[in-house]
């Protein structure tokens, strides 16, 4: 699912002194990147143009760099990386690993505590469930930076509980910076370390029957008159990262009809163990494998909420999703995430065939042109 | 009319780890709405029996066994309480305690002594400040005057023609009409009178023929 986490030379200078340091999904849009990162600004613009997103918060980056000038670690992590060949990737584990020992290890300042503390608190009251769970991932500020794919693993804990545990993860989001390949990545780059900055999102957890990715786009031919949803039961993250074949739909984008529906087997899912709180994988029963993880009228609103997302950006786009368990059909359906598809729009750039701004547009163009539609 | 002389002194204080179950237990056997949360020392926030409570039934509605476990045995005290509550200092007054209260729409108050938590104003100090200050106990009779402009020598009046009219003068407070921070136009006031009187109608009758209009009349029974 591209990259999440990764690093860039932050313009300090144009980081307004009072921005916040933990500010609310919906004070956010897109102009917010350097403020919450990619993920958090999107998910803003997302809830401001009334897709259903499950609410939630952003430390910004100016609440990292508080954290990081307070532990004062900086020094340390300097002479740790000093000397070092960013392809010598044996020395650039062993500095991650105590980079990231160390960053784990401070505390937060009390006053971003505080903030953090008080943040969930009103999440918990405004979702009426004391210490609610949520998702905590981070959020980069230039995801779109050519080459940055490979930057850094996406850092994502799910279903995590209580403000002890909240914050934990916070740390571990911020200290993702410092992976190996982050690393060399910016060694490579010439990025000086102590100016990248990173935003850690905590939001609502949709406790997911089933969810997964789809796209505005056909992610294998770039067909702009269709969408193509991937599904499987429990979490996203089993789609998002590949270790299962999930079902696939491919619906026409303008009648919302189903035009191609592979049901394949899955053997696997990730859901949450209400014993323990936490989230694992789980076998799915064999009974189960073979069932399809959604239903019709479900893609059918899938596909709605994607053709609003794509007319909202004028681009195709790709979105994760996530049916929740525990609310009523007709208000369980959410976006977690929604960014520009690049593969083929940057194909279409090259052909001149980006123009387009709708569906509509797309499909007539390419009936003048005489192309097949499905 | 100190803080430090009205607060509740040496509060039972709660920890952040303090289990959410185990504090509604502490709330509940000391009988108060809200309790300071120090951690080291030093005040993190305040836990309120309305927020345990919420948290109480919105675990309950889940009707998950497993939710209520997980609220029994794992929600803590730093899960629920409010961070950097409103706080009071053991030397301000109670006037800007009030004000306080007023200004964040809060009830509950720890008082500090530097950085320490020395005590608590709640709405029980704010009764007893108000029962002294009324008399409670007292059964006063009395008045109310109809709003008045305030000059040298009013007040001194009043008091002349309620003692002549037989009655003991225990307490006279003239009050602001309208909102409390209504800077209204008008500098009337009314005017609070209390006293021990055999009979309320020979006082009336007394301030009516000096030209003031009586709008209440409050007779105590013995």
């Amino acid at each position: 699912m591209g990259s999440i986490i990764s690093a860039a030379a932050l313009p300090w200078a144009a980081l307004d002194s009072v921005a916040p340091k933990v500010c609310s999904f919906d004070e956010c849009g897109k102009d917010s990147v350097q403020l919450v990162g990619g993920k958090c600004a999107s998910l803003g613009e997302l809830i401001n143009a009334d897709v259903r997103v499950p609410p939630g918060f952003a430390l910004t980056t100016r609440g990292y760099a508080q954290f990081m000038r307070e532990a004062g670690i900086q020094a340390e992590i300097a002479g740790l990386l000093d000397g070092l060949d960013h392809e010598d990737m044996d020395k650039l584990e062993e500095a991650s690993h105590a980079i990231r020992e160390m960053i784990e290890s401070r505390p937060l300042p009390i006053e971003l505590e505080d903030l953090i503390a008080e943040a969930y608190r009103k999440l918990s009251v405004r979702c009426y469930l004391p210490a609610v769970p949520v998702a905590v991932r981070s959020s980069a500020t230039a995801e779109d930076l050519p080459g940055a794919s490979f930057a850094g693993q996406q850092d994502t804990y799910l279903w995590i509980r209580g403000v002890d545990d909240v914050i934990h993860h916070v740390r571990r989001c911020i200290s993702s910076l410092y992976t190996g390949r982050a690393i060399a990545y910016r060694m490579k780059m010439g990025f000086p370390h102590e100016q990248v900055a990173i935003s850690v999102g905590i939001q609502k957890m949709a406790n997911a029957y089933t969810a997964g990715v789809m796209f505005t786009v056909h992610p294998a031919t770039g067909d702009r008159s269709v969408i193509v949803i991937d599904a499987n039961f429990g979490f996203g993250e089993s789609v998002v990262s590949g270790e299962v074949t999930p079902d696939n739909f491919v619906v026409n984008k303008i009648t919302l009809d189903i035009i191609e529906r592979t049901v394949s087997t899955k053997e696997i899912c990730h859901t949450v163990d209400l014993k323990t709180q936490k989230s694992i994988a789980l076998p799915i029963p064999a009974e189960r494998q073979n069932i399809q993880s959604i239903t019709d009228d479900e893609i059918g609103e899938l596909a709605w909420m994607a053709k609003k997302i794509e007319k909202h950006y004028g681009r195709p786009m790709d979105i994760e999703w996530a049916i929740d368990k525990n609310l009523p059909a007709g208000g369980n359906i959410f976006i977690l995430q929604a960014r520009p598809e690049t593969i083929w729009s940057n194909r279409q750039k090259t052909t001149g065939a980006a123009s387009s701004t709708s569906a509509m547009d797309y499909i007539v163009s390419s009936l003048l042109a005489g192309k097949r539609l499905s | 009319m100190i803080v430090r002389n009205w607060m509740q002194p040496n509060p039972t204080v709660l920890t952040g780890d303090t289990l959410l179950s185990e504090a509604k237990r502490i709330l509940s056997e000391a009988n108060v709405h809200a309790l300071p949360v120090v951690d080291d020392g030093r005040l993190r926030g305040l836990i309120t029996r309305v927020n345990c409570l919420r948290a109480a039934h919105a675990a309950l509605r889940t009707q998950d066994t497993d939710e209520l476990s997980y609220f029994s045995n794992h929600v803590k005290v730093k899960d629920i309480m409010v961070r950097n509550p409103a706080t009071i200092d053991a030397d301000d007054t109670m006037e800007h305690c009030l004000q306080v209260g007023q200004e964040r729409g809060v009830g509950q108050l720890p008082v500090m002594d530097g950085s320490n938590v020395v005590g608590m104003i709640s709405a029980i100090e704010m009764y007893s400040l108000a029962a002294h200050f009324l008399g409670a106990w007292e059964k006063r009779s009395g008045v109310t005057l109809a709003p008045i402009e305030l000059k040298p020598g009013t007040m001194g009046r009043i008091v002349d023609i309620v003692e002549s009219a037989n009655a003991e003068l225990l307490a006279i407070y003239p009050i602001s009409i309208g909102h409390l921070n209504a800077s209204s136009s008008s500098h009337a006031k009314k005017v609070i009178v209390r006293f021990h009187a055999a009979d309320n109608d020979t006082v009336i009758r007394a301030l009516a023929n000096a030209g003031f209009e009586v709008i209440e009349s409050v007779q105590a029974m013995h």
